[in-house]
C-alpha cells in the first residue's frame, strides 16, 4: 500500500511536470505564430491605409477590422502638409484578449519630385515649322531645323541643333530590360569612396561629331546630378585629362532602369582610332547612388571600370563587366529660316537674341548670327561656335511611367469620363477611356490623372489644379491625342509656380489610330499649361498663350501667337495631397 | 490431546515474527520495487531533459530568426563592413552588418541618427551584438540568442549585399541528450522593409 502511494505520489509529480513544460511549449508556439500573424495584418493594415489615403485623403483610420486570424486597428496622423504618420496594430485572435499583438509605424509623404524645363518651347528631332504670320513670343530651342520663311517672328534667340543618327555607333544594351540585379548584371557607384564613379572605355567607329549619350541607369535614395566626362585613356584606365563634361541629371533617372541621354556642350569630333572612356563621375553616399546595367564582355570595344576620377580605378568585380550605353553621333546639320530673302523671319529683339544653327538662311537677327553657312541674311555668319548640339527631352519615360503609377494607386473609372456644366473634381485616377470636357464645365483635378484614350476639351471646358497642391505642379497624362479648342483654358492651383501639365505619350499624327490627329492641337485660348508631347507633334494654331511646349515637332500656323513666362528651371510635381501618397523609406518602425 | 505446531505460529503464546526466509524474500522484493522506482525516476528524469532540450533547440533557433527578422525589416541597409568596438565585421554567409535608423522613446526616426546591429556566429553560439546612438531608445548591448547553434547562413538575393534586398536566414540548431541528437532547422526569407 505505502509504496504504491510512493509510486502514484512520483507519477503524479512528473507527469504535472512534463503537462506543464508541454503547455508551456504549447503556448509558447502559439505566441510565435500569432505574433508573426500579428505582424503580417499590421503591415497589412498599413497598405489599406495607403489604399485610403490614394482615395480619400481626409482618411484617419478604422478600427478592430476583421481580416483572416485576427483584427487590426490603424490611425493616421498628419505632421505636415505632405506627410503623414500611420500606426497600424494587428491582434491575433482579437484586440479585447489577444494572444499576441504587433504594433508598427511608417509614415507616407505625397510623391513629388523635381524636373527642369530649360527652354520655354523645346523642339525635338521633327523640328519647328512657323507659317502664317505667326509669332512666339520668347526663345526656342530645337533639336532640328526651325522652318520660317513667311515673314513669322521669333522674339527671343533661337537655336536649331544638329539632330542625332537615326541609329547608335556604339550600343551595348542586351539583354534588357534587367529585372533583377546580379554582381553580373548591375554596376552600383556612387555608394563608397572606393567605388564612386562608373567609367567605360569606347572608340566610335568614324569621325563624326559626336552628338549625345545614354546610359541605362537608375538610382537608389535621391543622388545628386553627376558629371559625364569623355576623357583620354592612360594605360587602359581613364586619365584626368577631360575633353568634354556634361550633367547627368539626377531628375531623369528614376527607381527603376531606363535609358537617360546627356548630351555634351558641342558636338565634338572624336578620333576614331582611339580609345577614350566616358566617365560618371558622381559624389559617394551609401544610401544615395546609382546602378548602371551591365554584362559580361557585351561590348568589344571597351571595357568598364569602377574608381575615382582623378585616382585610382579598378576592374569591375566579377572583371570583365561593359555598361550599358549608346553612342549617337551627328546625323545632319540644322537650319534656321529657309528663304531666300532676308525678310523670311524676324529673330530676337534685344542684341543677345542670337540665331545659332550649322546653317541660317533667309533671317533678319538682333543679335548675332552662329553658323557656319549663312545666305540671305542681314549679318554674316560669326563662325566662332560650333554646331549646337540636341538637347534631351525634359521627361525621361520613367518620369512619365511614374506619374501613371501615382494615377492609378488612386484606383481605375473604367470607360469615357465626360465632365459638363456640372463640374466635377477628380484625382488621383486612371481612366480606361476617354476624358471629354465641354458645355463650360470645370474640372478640378485633386491628384494625377492617367487617361488611356484622348483628351478633348471643348466648348468653354476648364481644367484646374485642386488648391490642395499649393505651390507644386500636376500631371495629366495621356497615351492618346489632346484636343483642346472652343476657347478651352488652364490654371494651376492659384499659387505662383503652380502648373497643370499636359503629358501625352502618343505619336501622332504618324502612328495608328491618330486618324489625322496631331498628338496635340490647340486652337485659341490654354492659359498657363505646359503641353508636352514628345514623340508626337504639337500643333498651335490661332492666338494661343502658353507656358511651355515640348514636342517632338511643333507647328504654328493661321496667326498663331504662343506667349510663355520664362523656362520652368525646377518644376516641382505633385500628385497632389488626396493622391499617391507613398511610403517613406527609412521609417518603418516595429513599436511593439 | 497434545498440538503439534510445526511453522506456524503459536497463538497461544501470543507471539509472532517472521522467518529468515520471509524477511530475506520481503526484501528482495522491496530492493526490486525501489531498483524499478529509481529506474523509473532515472528514466522519467531523461525523458523530461529530452522533453526540454527538444523544446530549447527550436526555441533558441526561433530567437535567432525573430530577432534578425525584426531587425532586418527595421534596417535600412546592410553594410559590407563595420567595427564594432575594434572588431571589424563583414556581411557575408556566416554574419549580417545591418543599419537601422535610430528611434525615441515614442518611436519616432530620429533623422541622421543610426543604430548598428551585427548577427554572428562564434562556436556553437549566435550573438547580437548592437552598438546603438546615444539618442537612440535602443541600448548597444551584446545579446546572445543560442548556444545549440550548428550552423547559421544568411543568403542575400544580390551579390553586392549593400543593394539587397532580401536576405534568407537559415539556422540549424542541434544538441545531444544521451545518444540521441535533437535537430532544429529553420529558415526564413526577410524582405527589407526600408530600402
Amino acid at each position: 500500500m505505502f509504496v504504491s502511494l510512493i509510486f502514484l505520489a512520483i507519477f503524479l509529480i512528473i507527469s504535472t511536470v512534463m503537462v506543464n513544460r508541454a503547455v508551456q511549449y504549447s503556448k509558447s508556439e502559439n505566441y510565435t505564430v500569432a505574433s508573426t500573424q500579428a505582424l503580417h495584418l499590421a503591415e497589412a493594415a498599413v497598405d489599406r491605409a495607403f489604399s485610403q489615403l490614394n482615395q480619400n485623403s481626409s482618411y484617419t483610420g478604422e478600427s478592430n477590422i476583421a481580416l483572416g486570424n485576427g483584427t487590426f486597428t490603424v490611425s493616421v496622423a498628419s505632421i505636415d502638409s505632405t506627410t503623414k504618420s500611420i500606426t497600424a496594430s494587428g491582434y491575433v485572435p482579437n484586440s479585447a484578449n489577444p494572444t499576441a499583438y504587433r504594433t508598427i509605424k511608417v509614415n507616407a509623404n505625397v510623391g513629388q519630385s523635381v524636373i527642369s524645363f530649360r527652354y520655354g518651347v523645346q523642339v525635338g528631332s521633327g523640328g519647328f515649322v512657323m507659317s502664317g504670320g505667326s509669332t512666339l513670343n520668347g526663345s526656342i530651342y530645337s533639336n532640328g531645323d526651325i522652318s520660317a520663311t513667311t515673314g513669322v517672328h521669333i522674339t527671343g534667340a533661337a537655336v536649331a541643333a544638329n539632330p542625332p543618327s537615326l541609329t547608335a555607333d556604339q550600343v551595348n544594351n542586351t539583354p534588357a530590360p534587367i529585372s533583377s540585379c546580379t554582381s553580373s548584371t548591375c554596376i552600383s557607384f556612387a555608394n563608397s569612396s572606393a567605388t564612386e564613379d562608373f567609367s567605360q572605355s569606347f572608340k566610335i567607329s568614324s569621325a563624326i561629331s559626336l552628338n549625345n549619350i545614354q546610359f541605362y541607369i537608375k538610382k537608389v535614395g535621391a543622388p545628386g546630378d553627376a558629371t559625364v566626362r569623355i576623357v583620354t585613356d592612360n594605360s587602359g584606365s581613364p586619365s584626368a585629362n577631360t575633353l568634354m563634361s556634361s550633367t547627368l541629371s539626377a531628375s531623369a533617372v528614376t527607381t527603376n532602369f531606363g535609358w537617360v541621354a546627356v548630351t555634351m556642350p558641342d558636338t565634338p569630333v572624336l578620333d576614331s582610332s582611339q580609345t577614350y572612356w566616358l566617365v560618371i563621375d558622381a559624389s559617394s553616399d551609401s544610401s544615395k547612388y546609382y546602378i548602371i546595367g551591365s554584362n559580361t564582355g557585351g561590348y568589344s570595344g571597351g571595357v568598364a571600370k569602377i574608381g575615382k576620377y582623378g585616382g585610382s580605378w579598378s576592374n569591375t568585380s566579377p572583371t570583365g563587366l561593359d555598361g550599358y550605353f549608346q553612342i549617337y553621333l551627328g546625323g545632319g546639320t540644322s537650319m534656321i529660316g529657309g528663304n531666300n530673302y532676308p525678310t523670311g523671319v524676324y529673330v530676337g529683339t534685344t542684341a543677345s537674341d542670337d540665331a545659332w544653327a550649322h546653317t541660317v538662311t533667309g533671317a533678319t537677327v538682333t543679335g548675332t548670327i552662329y553658323c557656319q553657312v549663312g545666305t540671305y541674311t542681314n549679318k554674316t555668319c560669326n563662325t566662332s561656335r560650333a554646331d549646337p548640339t540636341s538637347q534631351p527631352m525634359p521627361l525621361s519615360d520613367n518620369n512619365i511611367q511614374d506619374w501613371k503609377d501615382d494615377a492609378a494607386a488612386g484606383g481605375t473609372i473604367v470607360g469615357d469620363y465626360h465632365v459638363n456644366y456640372a463640374g466635377a473634381t477628380l484625382g488621383p485616377k486612371k481612366i480606361t477611356g476617354n476624358l471629354l470636357v465641354d458645355g463650360g464645365g470645370t474640372l478640378t483635378v485633386s491628384g494625377t490623372l492617367w487617361i488611356t484614350g484622348t483628351i478633348t476639351i471643348t466648348g468653354g471646358g476648364k481644367i484646374k489644379l485642386a488648391s490642395t497642391y499649393g505651390t507644386n505642379s500636376g500631371a495629366i497624362v495621356t497615351d492618346g491625342y489632346v484636343n483642346l479648342t472652343g476657347g478651352a483654358s488652364f490654371s494651376g492651383s492659384g499659387q505662383p509656380s503652380s502648373y497643370p501639365f499636359l503629358v501625352t505619350t502618343s505619336a501622332c499624327p504618324v502612328a495608328a489610330g491618330c486618324n489625322g490627329n496631331d498628338a496635340i492641337y490647340l486652337s485659341g485660348g490654354a492659359g498657363t499649361v505646359a503641353l508636352i508631347a514628345q514623340n508626337g507633334n504639337a500643333h498651335i494654331s490661332g492666338g494661343s498663350s502658353l507656358k511651355q511646349v515640348t514636342a517632338k515637332q511643333v507647328i504654328m500656323d493661321s496667326g498663331a501667337t504662343l506667349y510663355y513666362d520664362s523656362g520652368l528651371i525646377s518644376e516641382n510635381f505633385s500628385s497632389g495631397p488626396g493622391g499617391s501618397w507613398q511610403f517613406v523609406p527609412g521609417t518603418y518602425v516595429i513599436t511593439h | 490431546m497434545h498440538k503439534i505446531f510445526i511453522g506456524q505460529f503459536n497463538l497461544n503464546k501470543k507471539s509472532w515474527g517472521f522467518t529468515l526466509i520471509e524477511i530475506l524474500v520481503a526484501i528482495g522484493i522491496a530492493g526490486i520495487l525501489l531498483s524499478a522506482l529509481i529506474w523509473l525516476f532515472i528514466a522519467y528524469n531523461n525523458y523530461l531533459n529530452y522533453l526540454q532540450t527538444s523544446m530549447d533547440v527550436p526555441q533558441s533557433a526561433e530567437s535567432v530568426i525573430d530577432t534578425a527578422t525584426r531587425a532586418i525589416r527595421e534596417s535600412d541597409q546592410i553594410l559590407s563592413s563595420r567595427s564594432f568596438s575594434g572588431t571589424n565585421y563583414t556581411s557575408n554567409a556566416n554574419s549580417l552588418v545591418l543599419r537601422l535608423p535610430s528611434v525615441d522613446s515614442s518611436r519616432n526616426i530620429l533623422a541622421g541618427k543610426y543604430d548598428y546591429i551585427v548577427f554572428y556566429k562564434s562556436g556553437t553560439e549566435v550573438y547580437s551584438l548592437t552598438e546603438a546612438d546615444a539618442s537612440s531608445v535602443r541600448v548597444s548591448s551584446l545579446k546572445k540568442l543560442s548556444d545549440t547553434a550548428e550552423s547559421l547562413i544568411f543568403t542575400y538575393d544580390n551579390a553586392d549585399v549593400t543593394i539587397a534586398q532580401k536576405v534568407d536566414i537559415n539556422i540549424q540548431n542541434s544538441k545531444q541528450v544521451k545518444n540521441q541528437i535533437i535537430q532544429s532547422n529553420l529558415h526564413q526569407q526577410v524582405y527589407f522593409r526600408n530600402k
